[in-house]
């Protein structure tokens, strides 16, 4: 008993020796970033590069599927990651001032270059997404949009066509469905792979107007006749052509059904070419569409942007180190690496140069193209209780527990209420981009 | 009785009050002072006095919501489980051969962390290929059933909590049984009261004391069920599934909203503390009336 | 006549019991062997069939057996289960040896003596049991950030001045912390159950050991201690086996893969392993753990159940 009760002890002091202590002043930074389709496989050759290239500096750099579950508390307690790239409430962060803006750096040279500006090789307007008041907190290293994935092999042995009308959409549905597939896989599990689609739809109903108005909390945005009618085409889809069960599916799962020919289409980013690249079955052809008008009188607009954003805070010991690391991952010769490694598109100018895509990806760069302007909408960042409140509708909607009228009002009400707060956070009105304008000018 | 000097208490009981008030009294006062402020962790708290308890006590709001999930993981499993373990107790104090067996497996699952037992089920009941009863009912020519869409997960949750605890409340009833004099029985067969009736009328009158400690133990148990829903849901509840707990964690710790998560922690307290005192008169009174 | 009828419905009540005990038996026992049978098949065989045999069991070769011992090497290294069983142990032992440690004299010193303020104290004690482990977590997160801040200051104002650089010291992602935590919320029930068995220990053996001249430490030390074992292990198995399955304060406070315990750990693979539809993993993980804790149950199986059911007993 005593000699047990002494192991014990023994055991908790050797135990207790090890409390959490770091030495400072070493060079060093931490990395922590998402761990999605890419993977981390082109984050591991920076961090060889960086090191190889300063050999005494020190980069702990981790991962993980949850990375913004695991880096939210940790900025709770005020010990950030120095380089960040995760789901985060933005805004509250840029409130509180603890976001680093990143214009210091950006308006210096891109690496390795003597003149210039860091922030001039970007594509244009893909910082837009994470640029509050006059100053940038985030820059991007992926590039891309949300389209509709098809089996090209599948749709030629069926004689099916991408559908360049809504009609068209429609048959296409019904002579899937009728040759006993189901049109589309969905990722039931993440029902936020939805509301990309809710977006899509409200554009071709309502314009780049009727996205701002969400963004914007416009009274009657989010119950405005084409809201309405978008909502009743995203119930359409679900209750008709999501493959049955699909909403216990995440997102592999279902992915996995659409390339081993369950289903005809699935609704993704453009990501999915990496992210489903080794199950991908000898001779698939991946191709993608993008929703297609419902009315004459409205531009075509891409759903798409910049993404995996970096951050820091400024609270972390280390970001001064970490924001040249960035600059270094952004630089134009890496992201050709990225290009080749991850079968994505870049936000940095000319990056692509000289590079051959992969088939799905030339099919969503001549959408890219023919697009008046593309668009993300800001929901998420501005207002992320919102955005929680409304992909829970959404997930309502597509399982039949909302009517969409219902699902429109219950989410003018969640806004009204956000309105009313007098502490709510108020953003300068959106403005209607001048090629949008044209595009509208135009096409009436 | 000697008196123990004062520096002896402070040695005795000193280090355990110590660890005690600073990691369990003084953070249960703070969470009062917490839940009347809005708090994002970020900016000082401000102070808004009753308003997140507002916020919460709506009906249609997502706490309401997850209350009513918890009296539903408390009350569905809970009856069943009850039930079924009543009954396993009673054959084997009938004298059902293998009694020592039983108790060592039905036990079992009760051991297992609520975490392995979650994936476990989420793989017996997966949508995939692989889920075992999926592939049952594909093979019947069914249509497969999408447990865990988020809307089923509570009903797929019964049986998994019911697996995983009948055989803790048979071994409790066992232990109240055996108890319980061979003579009332005998009492009672003599009155031409079969096995059914000396169960009504002898075993569960008798076993009021255990039955009610079980509830109690039910209930205190399903008002904070947390790893269950949150692992079978991939750590993302929705509004269909979330129970107090994980929406109190996915508010402080996801959205920032400290100061309601913690009111909804308070709550939770309250409610608690409701159905312990409750129990402890239940009990004074059951103990007069012997 | 009666008597035959009454024999019959006891037969039919005995069949009927051993048919339900026995498919219940099946229902505990089948999900294991289904676990330990897919853990050796390879990802295309797990989702060709949930029921196929593993290629390791129908066709044994030097091969097929090498890929299962892969993947467990695999499961073992590379997905972290020796770090997170390595950590489970060492939170498990080391939280439930200090509340022993704690609440052992605690529950001498009230159950056995009467000074000003015993009562409360007692009491004070108690009054924790009902408060769930929620209601503290979100404010022990905050007191964490603070103790933080005066560790590193009272560490840098000795390590500074001796040269040694400055430190970062927290509580936050730490055995220690997590450690203290677990103790602080055994503490209430540890502390009532052991002061209750101490009560039943006779008065007259303390008081014949003073007698002969014992200090009350060695008192305590030599007497109640050895007489209070029981309790004592019942107390540790029941906050053993509440450490090892707890979920919600090793989430919220491990975050390193090398310091989280394995209840999370399994949850995290499971999402890994979703992700990178790597299922064989997930089921090698639920096989590491589940024969961690059947190993334990088999050698401990009569003081577990005791030790389990005391809380429902007592409290």
């Amino acid at each position: 008993m005593k000699r047990i009760l002494v192991l014990l002890l023994c055991f908790n002091a050797a135990a207790c020796t090890q409390v959490n202590t770091g030495e400072k002043g070493a060079r060093r930074f931490e990395v922590a970033l998402f761990e999605g389709a890419f993977g981390l496989f082109y984050y591991r050759q920076m961090e060889k590069q960086y090191e190889a290239l300063n050999p005494e500096l020190n980069i702990r750099m981790w991962g993980s599927p949850r990375v913004s579950d695991k880096v939210r508390p940790r900025i709770l307690r005020r010990d950030p990651p120095d380089v960040v790239m995760a789901d985060l409430p933005v805004w509250l962060l840029i409130k509180g001032k603890r976001l680093q803006p990143l214009d210091k750096w950006l308006d210096q040279p891109a690496y390795g270059q003597r003149q210039g500006r860091w922030r001039d090789t970007f594509l244009p307007g893909v910082l837009d997404a994470f640029t509050y008041g006059d100053q940038v907190y985030g820059i991007p290293l992926y590039f891309g949009g949300y389209v509709v994935f098809y089996n090209r092999g599948m749709f030629r042995e069926h004689g099916w066509e991408v559908p360049q009308t809504w009609a068209e959409l429609e048959n296409l549905f019904k002579s899937i469905k009728a040759a006993g597939i189901a049109p589309l896989a969905f990722q039931g599990k993440y029902p936020s792979y939805a509301q990309r689609i809710y977006f899509s739809l409200l554009q071709r109903a309502g314009g780049l107007e009727a996205i701002q108005a969400l963004d914007d909390l416009a009274p009657g945005g989010f119950n405005s006749p084409a809201a309405v009618e978008a909502a009743r085409l995203l119930q359409h889809i679900a209750l008709n052509y999501f493959q049955p069960g699909c909403m216990a599916m995440n997102h592999i799962e279902s992915q996995s059904q659409f390339i081993f020919g369950k289903t005809a289409m699935v609704a993704c980013g453009l990501w999915l070419r990496k992210e489903m690249e080794d199950k991908l079955p000898e001779g698939f052809e991946l191709s993608c569409f993008d929703w297609p008008p419902l009315r004459p009188d409205i531009p075509y607009c891409w759903q798409g942007g910049g993404g995996s954003f970096l951050m820091s805070f400024v609270d972390a010991p280390d970001r001064e180190e970490g924001v040249e690391f960035m600059r270094y991952m952004s630089a134009r010769e890496n992201m050709q690496q990225w290009i080749s490694m991850n079968a994505a598109l870049s936000p940095i100018k000319d990056a692509a140069k000289g590079l051959s895509v992969p088939l799905d990806l030339e099919a969503a760069l001549s959408y890219m193209d023919r697009a008046a302007i593309m668009f993300t909408s800001r929901l998420s960042t501005r207002y992320p209780s919102l955005q929680q409140d409304h992909i829970e509708a959404i997930r309502k909607l597509i399982t039949d527990k909302f009517t969409p009228q219902a699902f429109c009002d219950h989410m003018e009400e969640r806004a009204a209420a956000m309105r009313r707060d007098p502490q709510r956070d108020a953003f300068p009105p959106s403005r209607l981009p001048e090629a949008y304008i044209q595009a509208r000018e135009a096409a009436l | 009785m000697i008196r123990l000097p004062t520096r002896m208490i402070l040695l005795f009981v000193g280090p355990a009050l110590l660890i005690y008030g600073l990691l369990y009294l003084l953070p249960a006062l703070a969470a009062f002072a917490l839940s009347l402020g809005k708090f994002d962790g970020i900016s000082p708290p401000i102070w808004v006095g009753l308003d997140n308890y507002r916020e919460l006590f709506s009906l249609q709001g997502p706490f309401f919501q997850s209350l009513l999930h918890n009296l539903f993981l408390i009350f569905v499993p809970g009856i069943l489980m009850l039930v079924i373990a009543l009954l396993f107790a009673y054959w084997i104090d009938q004298g059902l051969k293998g009694a020592g067996w039983y108790r060592v497996f039905f036990f079992f699952p009760n051991i297992v962390p609520t975490a392995a037992t979650s994936i476990l089920w989420l793989l017996i009941f997966s949508i995939t290929d692989m889920g075992l009863v999926n592939s049952v009912l594909r093979y019947l020519g069914l249509e497969p059933i999408a447990f865990w869409e988020s809307s089923n997960v509570l009903w797929t949750l019964v049986p998994v909590m019911v697996w995983s605890g009948v055989g803790f409340f048979m071994i409790l009833f066992l232990a109240a049984m055996s108890s319980i004099p061979d003579s009332l029985y005998e009492a009672a067969r003599i009155d031409g009261a079969g096995l059914w009736s000396q169960f009504i009328h002898v075993t569960l009158p008798l076993l009021r004391d255990t039955i009610a400690t079980c509830w109690i133990f039910i209930i205190i148990g399903g008002l904070k069920a947390f790893d269950l829903v949150w692992i079978v849901e991939k750590e993302m509840p929705t509004s269909a599934s979330h129970t107090m707990a994980t929406l109190m964690y996915s508010e402080a710790f996801r959205q920032f909203r400290i100061g309601y998560g913690t009111a909804m922690s308070v709550i939770l307290f309250i409610i608690i503390l409701g159905v312990t005192l409750l129990s402890m008169r239940v009990y004074r009174k059951e103990r007069l009336e012997y | 006549m009666e008597e035959n009828r009454s024999t019959a419905t006891e037969n039919a009540f005995r069949i009927a019991g051993y048919l339900c005990m026995g498919v219940y038996f099946l229902l505990v026992i089948f999900p294991l062997g289904w676990i330990l049978l897919s853990s050796m098949k390879t990802n295309q065989e797990i989702l060709r069939s949930p029921f196929g045999l593993p290629a390791a069991i129908a066709a044994p070769s030097l091969e097929t057996w090498s890929y299962v011992a892969d993947k467990f090497a695999r499961a073992w290294t590379e997905s972290h289960f020796s770090d997170y069983l390595f950590s489970s142990v060492k939170v498990a032992l080391g939280s439930v040896s200090l509340t022993l440690l704690l609440a052992t004299p605690a529950a001498y010193v009230l159950a056995r003596f009467v000074f000003r303020g015993s009562r409360f104290l007692f009491l004070l004690f108690v009054a924790g049991l009902m408060v769930p482990g929620q209601l503290v977590l979100i404010p022990i997160f905050f007191e964490y950030n603070l103790i933080g801040i005066l560790l590193t200051h009272a560490v840098n104002a000795i390590s500074v001045p001796l040269g040694l650089g400055t430190y970062y010291v927290s509580l936050h992602n730490s055995h220690v912390g997590i450690i203290l935590i677990y103790v602080a919320t055994a503490l209430p029930f540890s502390v009532f159950v052991l002061a209750n068995f101490m009560r039943t220990i006779p008065e007259e053996l303390r008081e014949a050991a003073l007698m002969d001249g014992a200090t009350e430490w060695t008192c305590y030390w030599q007497i109640m201690l050895p007489m209070a074992r029981p309790g004592l292990v019942s107390v540790a198995i029941f906050n053993f086996l509440g450490v090892w399955n707890e979920y919600i304060y090793a989430l919220t406070f491990l975050d390193d893969e090398t310091k989280r315990t394995l209840p999370i750990g399994l949850a995290s693979v499971s999402i890994l392993s979703e992700y990178k539809s790597d299922y064989a993993l997930m089921f090698a993980g639920l096989v590491i753990t589940m024969v961690t804790i059947i190993t334990v149950y088999v050698f401990l199986q009569r003081h577990i159940t005791r030790g389990v059911t005391l809380g429902a007993l007592k409290g």
